[in-house]
């Protein structure tokens, strides 16, 4: 009987609990005959290996040559999808000679001969308007990896659609013996509502049901991990939506092996913290970042995200457990060890966005396992990853409360008392535009004119719908502050973790949406402008999508009844065009995690064109600003690898981006080498038949999505 | 009637001379900055922006998380050197996500328009033609050149 219709008769429960399956954890299975490692030169995970360390100890590309690198091979992805991509976020993987990469607006899998990148075979699927209207679109975070370490190698990924899908590497087809023919349906199991209440559980529809994925599954011995997304979290037009879930499958039948409900149902631990039931009819919760393992101890981390509706909780008062928390299970049982929530009642989009570091360190001279979370708030929290204790103090403050009507913020919020934060975290009017003066002045002139706050968690508010103050919440954030999905690295030897943070504005507005269009009270919007649905990219947004989606002809129905009107142009967001905050826009910090100090921080990127080349600004002599964007890191053993997020040109280049090598000890830049376009997905490296490789994915503007593998010339 | 014959001769070789400048005038690289749009042009663009565009890309063209905003420095940093051509291109290619090909060249360049004049270009009194081989004389440039070329 499969799993999907005993829930259909309401009988509990999603995950089977007979079905417990011992994962044979320790060193020796996956340090074995067989199995890669980037030891041995492959890069066999998304992140490197299962701590997320985007860590390979190789050192034949270092300081003395990083210049001389030159382009080995490029993979261009045009052809791959419907149309061409312009968003390739992904990191391949290297085994034994062949690299795995997901590509194209269908998110093909491709296999590339890792020395030359010929194409060895491509597997795509048209999955037609479940994937055409999926949350997360395009050709995702990457792919995985399994072997049995005796010839039967697989790659292991999540479609569009949200299907799993295992893979022959040899040749790309599926594995029969895996789910259904090599496929195993994950919107089966997800849900809206209660399990167990008949009429009020309610198995999403498998085509049209929000939830999918871009990060690929952490796949660790014979498990593999499965988080959850949903669509941009400012505008659901239904709180009660899908419910955010963490799976486990076994990896060579596909069956389930455990579910963890993000949102606690009634009877478990963290449902209390959803006052008034609120649990029950609220959702999102989702793991959409990557999930890291401790396979020794056999625990998983998960980083989790905002619950429904990013900036306005009126509908599910409390703290909203495991919402913005980092959540430790047990990886046999899916069975909860700990969490720590790191944002109470999130309502700042402060998902937790980056995988969790889990790094062994020496603090005060004693060993500690150690997991450590990069964060949107730019604070990089760390906890002993076995009991989950803070291992400084992270002390609870008064903060900001909201004013929204049927708002509840959190009184505190949790601030961590080691590390310090990486990046600014508060907007003051020093912290306002500062090239000149006037600029200043003008900056100062319109966050009065506009926006309130400006401290750490400033709650959003209703959005003055003349036009006028206040049009926002100021504050440096989401999504354009601190860490995010591209995540950090670190060295395991030297316990320093690496740090890419973004130094951007952040401004949190509500507004009513119009009568009849959607149960929330509040959703995003700038008061005084048309309400507008914010689609994608996702719902709606890939190729074969709808022309108009239901929600589009709705809201056009509701909005042919009750018209709506501009007041005006929109409040600024920018002064003459430049960023508001002073620079830096886009930083990287060297965190040392046994003593929870900074030892470096450096602007990461050239100064953009648009300020170097501005008249206002002509002859002042601007330091290096760096650029704000994502972008994450490969790291060495003594470099840290990581391109520039923008365009610009330097002097000597032509308009591309550098991919710039950094030393660990100093953050000095050792060397840079030119990119056609902006880094797009984080960069990783491996040896193999005697060179080291870097492969980074760049795209943007006009270039479409390419990976460039960068060697050292031959005879070097 | 020799006098005539040169005289027309003369004529013909000015005139000549003037088409050859003017074609060659024409086959020099115009920047945006140049009023290479009109107003009543950009308010269809912001029609098509209305109706195909905002949905991701915003009311304001702020753009969103994962979706880039549509002006600004970062905006303009993308396209800075591509000619107007290259911008149609990708947009009636590409654009919008799902939909791509429903824009022609013709209502893609249209949009241009608007987004030159969100972007602090100002207008002039001929349209963008809807012609790629125009378009790609006509170069995105995030400043205005100190050098204006005009024909």
């Amino acid at each position: 009987m499969s799993g999907y219709r005993l829930l259909k008769r309401g009988l509990l429960c999603v995950a089977p609990a007979a079905l417990l399956v011992s994962v044979v954890a320790g060193q020796a299975v996956a340090q074995g005959a067989g199995q890669p490692s980037t030891t041995k030169g492959d890069w066999p995970m998304y992140f490197a290996d299962p701590s997320g360390s985007r860590y390979s100890p190789q050192d034949q590309i270092n300081a003395s040559n990083f210049n001389k690198l030159e382009l080995a091979w490029q993979f261009k992805t045009d052809q791959l999808g419907a149309r061409p991509e312009y968003k390739l976020e992904g990191t391949p993987l290297e085994v034994n000679g062949t690299v795995y990469a997901s590509a194209g607006s269908r998110r093909d899998v491709v296999a590339l001969d890792a020395k030359s990148g010929e194409l060895k075979w491509v597997y795509s699927w048209n999955e037609g308007l479940r994937a055409a209207i999926s949350p997360r679109q395009l050709s995702g975070r990457g792919v995985s990896y399994w072997t049995d370490g005796n010839g039967d190698e697989r790659i292991i990924y999540v479609t569009t659609g949200y299907r799993l899908v295992e893979l022959n590497a040899h040749n790309g087809q599926p594995i029969d013996s895996f789910g259904e023919h090599g496929i195993v349906d994950l919107k089966v199991g997800a849900y809206t509502g209660v399990i167990g209440q008949p009429g009020v559980y309610k198995q999403i529809d498998l085509t049209t049901g929000e939830i999918g994925l871009h990060t690929t599954p952490t796949v660790v011995d014979n498990v593999v991990l499965v988080g959850s997304a949903f669509k941009e979290g400012g505008q659901p037009l239904d709180y009660n939506n899908t419910k955010g879930l963490t799976r486990a499958f076994d990896v060579k039948t596909g069956k389930l092996i455990w579910t963890f409900h993000n949102i606690p149902q009634k009877g478990e631990p963290g449902y209390e913290s959803w006052e008034k039931n609120s649990a029950d009819y609220n959702g999102n919760t989702g793991t959409w970042s990557g999930i890291t393992v401790d396979r020794d101890l056999g625990l998983v981390y998960l980083p989790i995200e905002d619950p429904t509706n990013d900036y306005y909780g009126g509908a599910r008062p409390g703290n909203d457990l495991y919402g913005d928390s980092i959540v430790c299970l047990d990886i046999n049982t899916g069975k909860l060890k700990w969490y720590y929530q790191v944002t109470h009642h999130p309502i700042w989009d402060f998902d937790l966005s980056a995988p969790p570091l889990l790094a062994d360190i020496m603090v005060d001279g004693k060993p500690i396992k150690a997991v450590a979370v990069p964060s949107k708030q730019s604070f990089l929290y760390m906890f002993d990853r076995v009991t989950g204790k803070p291992i400084w103090p992270i002390i609870e403050k008064p903060v900001p409360q909201s004013d929204v009507p049927g708002e509840k913020t959190s009184k505190t919020q949790p601030f961590p008392t080691k590390p310090p934060a990486y990046a600014r975290q508060n907007i003051t009017t020093d912290d306002l535009i500062d090239f000149t003066p006037e600029l200043r002045a003008k900056a100062v002139d319109i966050v009065k004119k506009y926006y309130k706050g400006g401290a750490m968690y400033t709650p959003a508010v209703v959005s003055n719908p003349k036009g006028e103050f206040p049009s926002a919440g100021l504050e440096m954030g989401s999504p354009g502050g601190g860490t995010n999905w591209a995540g950090a690295g670190f060295n395991p030897e030297t316990h320093v973790a690496f740090v890419p943070a973004m130094n951007g504005t952040g401004l949190l507005s509500l507004v009513e949406p119009p009568p009849g269009f959607t149960d929330n009270r509040y959703l995003q919007g700038v008061g005084g402008q048309p309400f507008r649905i914010n689609g994608g990219p996702g719902f709606g947004s890939a190729s074969d999508a709808p022309k108009v989606g239901v929600d589009d002809q709705k809201l056009a129905a509701i909005l042919a009844a009750h018209p709506q009107v501009a007041v005006g142009p929109p409040p600024p967001r920018t002064v003459d065009g430049l960023p508001l905050t002073k620079p830096p826009y886009g930083t990287l910090n060297a965190i040392d995690m046994d003593k929870g100090e900074i030892v470096w921080q450096v602007p990461h990127g050239d100064t953009p064109d648009a300020i170097k080349n501005n008249p206002a600004l002509k002859g002042l002599n601007i330091p290096k600003t760096g650029q704000g964007g994502v972008v994450g890191e490969a790291v060495t053993k003594n470099l840290v690898i990581i391109g520039d997020p923008e365009f610009s040109t330097a002097p000597g280049h032509p308009r591309g981006a550098m991919l710039r090598a950094y030393d660990q000890k100093t953050g000095n830049e050792v060397g840079e080498v030119w990119m056609p376009a902006p880094q797009s997905g984080s960069p990783m490296t491996y040896s193999y038949d005697g060179k080291q490789y870097i492969i980074v994915a760049v795209s943007g503007g006009n270039v479409s999505g390419t990976y460039l593998a960068y060697t050292l010339p031959s005879g070097n | 009637m020799t006098m005539r014959f040169g005289y027309i001769a003369a004529i013909s070789f000015v005139a000549t001379i003037i088409s050859s400048t003017i074609l060659y005038a024409e086959a020099s690289m115009r920047s945006i900055w140049d009023g290479v749009y009109t107003n009543a042009q950009a308010d269809h663009g912001k029609v098509l922006y209305s109706n195909y565009c905002a949905k991701c890309h915003g009311g304001t063209l702020d753009g969103a998380d994962e979706i880039p905003g549509l002006k600004g420095s970062n905006f303009m940093a993308d396209w800075e050197t591509e000619s107007v051509a290259d911008l149609v291109t990708r947009i009636h290619s590409t654009m919008p996500m799902d939909n791509p090909g429903a824009l022609s060249i013709s209502s893609a360049t249209d949009l241009v328009a608007y987004l030159l004049q969100q972007n602090q270009m100002a207008a002039g009194n001929t349209d963008l033609p809807a012609d790629l081989g125009i378009l790609s004389q006509i170069r995105i440039d995030a400043e205005k050149p100190s050098t204006t070329l005009t024909r």
